[in-house]
């Protein structure tokens, strides 16, 4: 009998949460909700990226708010499983939030119909479908980041200016086998037709810790240049491997997942000369990192540990705050009075107009048709401490890679009803 | 108490023989029943949504995979690859113009057939070597799943479903997805609460406790573990397909992986192997404890506790945990034991004890 | 009918149990009020009919009503004058007492060897290890034939010998034993019965024996219990027993001389003690 009402209480206990009402709404607060994987897969990247995105908040609420409106992020986990972000979601947008951010690729794919039928602006920083960058089709569905074609083809194109020219070169892209790792095998295909290189396509399983029957095979290609693309435990794993097959460390390339703590997991000085796709400036040097320490950080109102502030992917929290910040602000010059929701913001989001928050970030456009914003990055270089970027603000093969999104887009139009 | 049994005498044996004999079992399934027609009405829309409704839908497909594991004595490891085959033939069929009460045929036909195939394997192994054999189907799935385009939708991964229209009529939002999942899982309750008193039941019954004891009374093991893994499969099928059709509304191969495979396992064990209402128990312990138990540590991470972002994401995985285990060592037999010692309890009441 | 207390007087009991109640899952009661002694070295039978408690009753000595969600939930048992309740189905080997599953329980894929070394885990001296064995073959020399054959392989009445030596193996002071004369041919029955006294004369090993074959049972025992429907109905010296009309009749099949008033009387008293 007593396990009976333990188990009654347990249940009683469960269900508290559900009867709680949200917190009556309080005029004059805009809410932006990051569900976010603390917990399974994305955790190589969450803890920053948010701890980086509230301490960019805090720094707009502690001077004043956008016209004295502040900003309140609400925090979650979905631990990356579809079935808890769709409750994340439905619970963030009845608590009010007119943006979410979940940060998962699982997550946002399939929160993408709700946020279309909803009028909720999905952000999909570095995550999500590239072709949602056709704001046509998706039209509250926004990347605001440049998408993994983008990265690639930037890389690429770095690599053909460091050789010259790229005909009879050998490149691997070596990935991981999921839909986030094939995604841009089209674009390689379409980029080796182009610059006439012999590509060779190597997936490893997912995650990636057991990689060493794929390089056996790269190493027998003799590759020129080897892009890896993975993300979190993949891809240190990947350039030990590319080492210890005999590549060398400055022909190693990969987009934006590359940061201070998988260096720290193949040897600082091992890892010197490794080059990845930037989206922002590197470390803690920028105007805006400066601020947020002496504003917030050192206020004591940071969200996370001091030493963690400035490293990539906190920056890359920063610029997602920033552009979603900045978006609020175009949506209160357009609309002063609200009402403050979705669609209202949508209309902010979609008038960000080359923004680039004091140079840490290349001028980004956002219109209703580009939800992309330019697709611009750094290439940055590993110098055995910290990342170098090589190049200014670019972006290469657009063309190509936006008649891609436009198939896609086309595609999920037709079929996606 | 409210479990009264005096009084109650048979004249026949339907009467013994039906599903509540209890006064009071009968007015709380009434009540049960009528409490889920009205939901809609009841619930806010996020708890309709998101608690209600996958609830109800991963019962259905907990329900198939207890009859298999409960009913049958066959482990499965690769559920979620069944539901998967489910969800993908429906959507395609009815991409394809083809009705979604057809659709909803085909997806339990496709399961079936090939959960059929994989599940010849029981016929030589059982118990663990059964488990990896199932297990190989969750990966085999995965994969032809995963790099067939034709099947996956492409680069982009995911599919999405069309609205289902019963007769012709499109049922949008939550609530139409509400009553299709709630219409299907009462047909498949009424269908495992029966499966006891059929000859098949007692069948699976017979095979699970042992197979060759079961032979030589001429249950044929070969015909009824097929018939299991079929029917199971079946299920498993419609289930994916209503999960895609009225709560996912896409369909990507992340939503059938291996740890899906594992909650379905644990929603059986958890709620009580061969138990119907320890399956609608277990879903929901399963499912819905992870979601409720981190709006909890929000909602007191927000009232003031000082709860850092961290603690605030992993404390509710840690109670999780904790939960399941403190369930399982209250009672090993699942959570439905729980019920039914309350229930034997009272049934005895006033007196401690009843004659065996 | 009988005096209950059965222990000679002056010397104390090796086992007494003390009006225990078992109930199983909560609220099937199985065993309403059993109390019996077994005296040091002394061989009594616990008989009785089918689900009139009997194993319940071993089973709440040994320990192992846990698994099968039983408990007991009054009275007590007590070895050599100790509690048993509250403690592990290996404690209670270690103080001395063993028990004998019925249906043999024997280790299928080991050798009668290896099964007899597997009861001497809490054994530290290894030489010790071989003269016990070497003991066991003595008391058993149809296993030191098969030492090598897997048990598995063994016959019903050889399994049956295994498990009680393997049970030897723990040098206990009481052998608890569950229808060891199961499936066996009335000669195999004999066989062990011989070999038990054998042990229970040279290692004065205390012998409780639950028995469905009261015949051959009463024929071995010093003592006997009887217990009907969860309670002990009647207790005394073996030879008491066996010459009660009652007991002739029910389970004796003595139906030559048949008292039929004398059966009705003894049925409504049975029914009046439940």
């Amino acid at each position: 009998m007593l396990t009976t009402i333990r188990a009654a209480a347990c249940a009683a206990l469960a269900a508290l949460p559900l009867l709680a009402q949200p917190v009556m709404a309080q005029d004059k607060v805009l809410k932006f909700a990051t569900p976010q994987d603390f917990t399974v897969v994305y955790t190589f990247v969450t803890a920053e990226y948010n701890q980086g995105y509230r301490d960019y908040i805090t720094l707009i609420n502690e001077r004043g708010g956008l016209g004295g409106i502040k900003i309140d992020v609400l925090v979650s986990d979905h631990g990356n499983a579809i079935q808890r972000g769709m409750e994340a979601f439905e619970r963030s947008t009845r608590d009010g939030a007119i943006l979410v951010d979940p940060l998962s690729t699982p997550v946002s794919r399939a929160l993408v119909t709700r946020a279309l039928q909803d009028k909720v602006n999905l952000i999909t920083t570095m995550s999500g479908r590239s072709d949602a960058a056709d704001g046509t089709v998706f039209p509250y569905v926004l990347p605001m980041s440049p998408s993994y074609w983008s990265q690639v083809a930037r890389m690429v194109d770095y690599i053909r200016q460091e050789e010259k020219d790229l005909k009879g070169k050998k490149l691997a892209y070596v990935y991981i086998d999921t839909p986030f790792g094939r995604e841009s095998l089209p674009l390689w295909e379409a980029l080796a037709k182009k610059d006439g290189f012999e590509l060779q396509t190597y997936p490893y399983a997912p995650p990636g810790n057991e990689q060493s029957a794929v390089w056996t095979q790269v190493r027998r290609f003799r590759p020129d240049w080897v892009f890896i693309g993975g993300g979190g435990v993949g891809q240190p794993v990947s350039i030990k491997e590319a080492i210890r097959n005999g590549i060398r460390v400055d022909r190693i390339a990969s987009w934006v997942w590359l940061s201070e703590s998988d260096m720290d997991v193949v040897g600082r000085a091992e890892a010197k000369g490794v080059l990845k796709f930037a989206v922002t400036e590197q470390g803690a040097d920028s105007k805006v990192i400066k601020d947020i320490i002496a504003e917030v950080v050192d206020k004591g109102k940071g969200a996370g540990p001091k030493d963690k502030v400035g490293t990539s992917y906190y920056n890359v929290g920063v610029m997602a705050a920033a552009l979603a910040a900045e978006g609020a602000r175009k949506a209160l010059e357009k609309n002063p009075t609200g009402p403050f929701t979705g669609e209202w913001l949508n209309a902010g989001l979609t008038s960000i107009s080359k923004f680039d928050l004091g140079g840490f970030l290349p001028p980004i456009t956002i219109t209703p048709e580009d939800h992309q914003g330019g697709g611009q990055g750094k290439v940055a270089r590993w110098d055995g401490v910290k990342w170098v970027a090589v190049t200014g603000w670019g972006a290469a093969n657009q063309d190509i890679i936006w008649e891609m999104i436009r198939k896609q887009a086309a595609e999920f139009k037709a079929t996606g009803k | 108490m409210f479990y009264r049994q005096a009084g109650i005498r048979y004249t026949s044996y339907p009467a013994e023989r039906q599903l509540w004999p209890l006064g009071i079992e009968r007015v709380l399934m009434g009540l049960i029943l009528a409490l889920a027609l009205i939901a809609p009405a009841l619930l806010s829309p996020l708890l309709l949504s998101s608690y209600l409704l996958p609830w109800v839908i991963w019962s259905i497909a907990a329900l198939g995979l207890n009859l298999l594991m409960g009913g049958a004595g066959q482990i499965h490891l690769g559920y979620a690859a069944v539901m998967a085959i489910g969800a993908y033939s429906a959507t395609h069929a009815a991409r394809a113009g083809l009705p979604f009460e057809l659709s909803l045929l085909v997806a339990g036909l496709a399961s079936a057939v090939i959960g059929v195939i994989f599940g010849a394997a029981a016929l030589r192994i059982r118990g663990l070597y059964l488990a990896i054999a199932t297990l190989a189907m969750q990966y085999i799935v995965d994969f032809a799943i995963g790099h067939i385009p034709a099947i996956s939708g492409g680069t982009q991964a995911t599919v999405a479903t069309p609205t289902p229209r019963i007769l012709g009529i499109p049922v949008e939002g939550p609530v139409g997805g509400y009553y299709i999942a709630l219409v299907v899982c009462i047909v498949v309750t009424l269908f495992m609460l029966n499966l006891r008193r059929t000859s098949f039941g007692r069948a699976l019954a017979a095979i699970r406790e042992k197979d060759y004891a079961a032979e030589i009374l001429g249950i044929s093991a070969f015909r009824y573990k097929l018939m299991a893994f079929w029917t199971s499969s079946f299920i498993g099928g419609v289930a994916g397909a209503i999960l895609v059709f009225c709560y996912y509304r896409s369909v990507s191969p992340e939503q059938f992986h291996l740890e899906t495979s594992v909650q379905l396992v644990a929603m059986v064990i958890v709620g009580g192997l061969g138990s119907v209402l320890g399956t609608f128990l277990g879903a929901a312990l399963i499912l819905l404890a992870p979601l409720a138990l981190s709006a909890l540590v929000a909602s007191l991470a927000s009232s003031g506790l000082p709860i850092g972002s961290d603690l605030r994401a992993h404390l509710p995985l840690v109670l999780y945990g904790a939960l399941i285990v403190g369930f399982l060592i209250a009672e090993p037999l699942g959570l439905a034991k729980l019920y039914d010692n309350a229930r034997k309890y009272l049934l005895v009441w006033p007196f401690r004890h009843a004659r065996s | 009918m009988g005096d209950i207390s059965t222990a000679a007087a002056g010397s104390p009991p090796i086992l007494s149990v003390n009006n225990i109640e078992v109930v199983y899952d909560n609220v099937f009661l199985a065993v309403k009020g059993v109390s019996l002694d077994v005296a040091e070295g002394g061989v009594v039978a616990l008989l009785g009919a089918n689900g009139a408690g009997k194993s319940t009753t071993l089973k709440a000595i040994s320990g192992l009503l846990k698994p099968e969600r039983g408990a007991v939930t009054r009275g007590d048992i007590a070895f050599r004058g100790e509690s048993l309740l509250g403690l592990d189905p290996p404690d209670r080997v270690r103080l001395g007492l063993v028990h004998v599953l019925e249906g043999r329980r024997v280790f299928e894929h080991l050798t009668p060897r290896e099964n007899l070394i597997a009861a001497t885990s809490m054994h530290r001296d290894r030489r010790g290890v071989k003269d016990l064995i070497d003991r066991t073959f003595t008391w058993f020399p149809r296993l030191a034939e098969r030492a090598k054959a897997k048990a598995g392989y063994l016959s019903g009445g050889e399994q049956q010998m295994l498990a009680i030596g393997r049970a030897l193996m723990t040098e206990p002071k009481l052998l608890m034993l569950d229808e060891p004369s199961l499936g066996l041919s009335p000669l195999l029955v004999d066989e062990i019965f011989d070999i038990l006294r054998k042990v229970n004369a040279e290692a004065g090993v205390a012998v409780l024996l639950v028995e469905q074959n009261a015949a051959a049972a009463l024929d071995f025992v010093d003592q006997a219990y009887l217990v009907d429907n969860g309670r002990v109905v009647m207790g005394g010296a073996a030879a008491t027993v066996k010459a009660n009309p009652d007991v002739q009749a029910a389970y004796l099949g003595g139906g030559h001389q048949v008292d039929y008033a004398a059966v009705k009387h003894y049925r409504q008293r049975r029914r009046w003690l439940s």
